[in-house]
């Protein structure tokens, strides 16, 4: 290939079920590179399923079972042989609770560097100091980056744990609701820092917050609940989306109809 | 460190309110007053014998006279080798139970079962298990070793239950976040699970450390209950609590050294227990854990 193809992450009739309960079924969606797609729909449409698929998160879940195929940077992620810990790096995620681990600053960043064996010793302080810049949070922790990270309020937590994701230089970052358990103004620090990575990487986000979706999303992609699974309604451009959906279900819904 | 913050209980709120406080305070106190009643009768029995001599002699006249000093060095070979046998042994199985087998699934749930099982049986049971196995069919004879291989077994049970519970206790959230991150579950239970469940390992070690220092009926099979100075840990030797029941009940005019033997023991399990603590704290305030 001559070009970078401009799509990042490829779909084909995604479906997910825990154990007998089909949870999402038939997604074909295209997430386009160094744009942010923001997957919208009420609550049990299978998002958070859509979105554990990508990084294979959902091997942790038992009896999770996952149909279709799903090609992130032009490797199939769904396949047997497929190297997990190399995908996990290369695509982070973030949750809707903060996850620091209880440890120090330090070590929750170094962490995962040490265990990808991703520079020296000064490199790797090196890399944590930039990734903490990244986000905001250097100049609030840099003179303890040796106490514990739950001392942190739960907006710095979850700036941490970008920040720990960061360190890992990803080129797809999957965001599960990150702002959903944080007050307004942390909650508007980690918006500003997600447009400010959208230069470096593909960012895919779920959210129920629908004037998040219009401030920072390019693409909106909307799920739905019907006929007893989550699927896809439709997906374009937030422009096209919130103001000339081609689904009923997308007017109802972008408009505070139903859902 | 997170300060904890606790909520104040409402303490009035009409007379019966007041008289289940009033039961809970005297059963609590009660509780403790057995505690201070025991300590309180071995110290007013036994401080009157305790000193440097009683320590570094050896016992005189079986045990009526001299010092504890090569039984409480087979004591600590004992405890040394059990647990040094069954640390390991128990991290792995807990680890293995908790993280590396399916919750829930057949082989967890057998080998808990088993465990339960194992942590019930009477320490006379071990003791002949140990006299079968360590003494006979592994050749040690009653040695130190056999005792202490007995013991490790008799509390291996109860220390991957206690680890297997406290690693359960952790959060998913680390797990999640650790493998979101392609960390390996080796490195995640390494680095992040442990000393986050440090405080429950605490737990099993000391109670595992209190069971191998009370027990006397597996030890009477495998150690033997010579009180010479033992010449290395194939050699047989005498354990504290073996002392303690000998001086009590086969010796007459034992009874004031085996109230000062049992001083030392318990001196001894309160001074390992508050070590471990200690330690454990120090080592953790490093890794920025917290409780």
């Amino acid at each position: 290939m001559s070009d970078v193809d401009p799509i990042v992450i490829r779909t084909r009739e995604l479906g997910v079920a825990y154990g007998r309960r089909e949870v999402l079924r038939g997604v074909s969606l295209e997430v386009s590179r160094l744009r942010v797609t923001a997957i919208i729909g009420p609550s049990g449409c299978g998002k958070t399923s859509f979105l554990q698929t990508l990084n294979r998160i959902s091997d942790l879940i038992p009896g999770s079972r996952v149909t279709g195929s799903a090609i992130v940077e032009g490797v199939d992620v769904l396949t047997r042989t497929t190297d997990v810990r190399t995908l996990r790096r290369r695509v982070g995620m973030i949750f809707q609770k903060p996850n620091p681990f209880p440890l120090s600053i330090r070590k929750n960043i170094q962490l995962a560097l040490r265990e990808h064996r991703l520079g020296s010793r000064d490199e790797i302080e090196a890399t944590m100091e930039r990734v903490l810049v990244d986000v905001g949070l250097w100049s609030e922790v840099r003179d303890r980056l040796d106490t514990s990270a739950m001392t942190l309020s739960g907006g710095q937590q979850q700036r941490l744990c970008i920040a720990r994701a960061l360190a890992l230089s990803p080129e797809v970052m999957l965001l599960d609701e990150p702002c959903s358990a944080l007050d307004p103004i942390a909650s508007g620090r980690v918006e500003e820092l997600i447009l400010s990575l959208r230069q470096r990487m593909t960012i895919v986000i779920v959210t129920h917050n629908l004037a998040q979706a219009k401030r920072i999303a390019d693409d909106v992609a909307m799920f739905w609940f019907a006929d007893g699974a989550g699927q896809l309604v439709e997906s374009g451009p937030v422009a096209q989306i919130f103001e000339a959906p081609q689904s009923m279900i997308t007017r109802g819904y972008t408009h505070g109809w139903q859902g | 460190m997170k300060s904890t913050s606790r909520v104040q209980l409402p303490t009035s709120g009409g007379q019966g309110e007041l008289a289940v406080t009033v039961v809970m305070w005297l059963v609590a106190s009660l509780v403790a007053m057995i505690l201070i009643g025991i300590v309180g009768d071995l110290v007013w029995h036994g401080i009157g014998g305790l000193r440097w001599s009683f320590l570094a002699d050896s016992p005189a006249r079986a045990g009526r006279s001299g010092g504890i000093a090569p039984i409480l060095v087979s004591t600590l070979l004992i405890l040394a080798i059990a647990m040094a046998v069954a640390l390991p042994l128990g991290l792995a199985a807990a680890i293995g139970l908790s993280d590396f087998s399916r919750r829930g699934g057949a082989f967890a749930s057998i080998v808990g079962r088993t465990l339960d099982v194992l942590a019930a049986v009477p320490s006379i049971v071990f003791g002949l298990f140990g006299n079968a196995v360590f003494c006979g069919w592994m050749g040690l004879g009653y040695s130190l070793l056999a005792g202490g291989l007995t013991l490790a077994c008799m509390v291996l049970p109860i220390l991957v239950r206690t680890i297997e519970a406290s690693l359960r206790s952790v959060p998913d959230d680390y797990r999640v976040a650790a493998a979101s991150l392609g960390i390996s579950r080796t490195r995640a239970t390494w680095s992040v699970l442990l000393p986050r469940a440090s405080a429950g390992i605490v737990v099993g070690w000391v109670l595992g450390i209190g069971r191998v220092l009370a027990e006397t009926a597996a030890l009477l099979f495998t150690s033997g209950y010579v009180d010479r100075m033992p010449r290395g840990i194939t050699d047989s030797g005498r354990s504290l609590s073996v002392h303690i029941y000998d001086l009590s009940m086969n010796i007459p005019g034992g009874t004031a050294n085996a109230y000062t033997a049992s001083l030392v023991l318990v001196g001894m399990l309160l001074l390992i227990n508050g070590m471990t603590r200690v330690t454990v704290h120090v080592c953790l305030r490093g890794s920025g854990a917290s409780e």
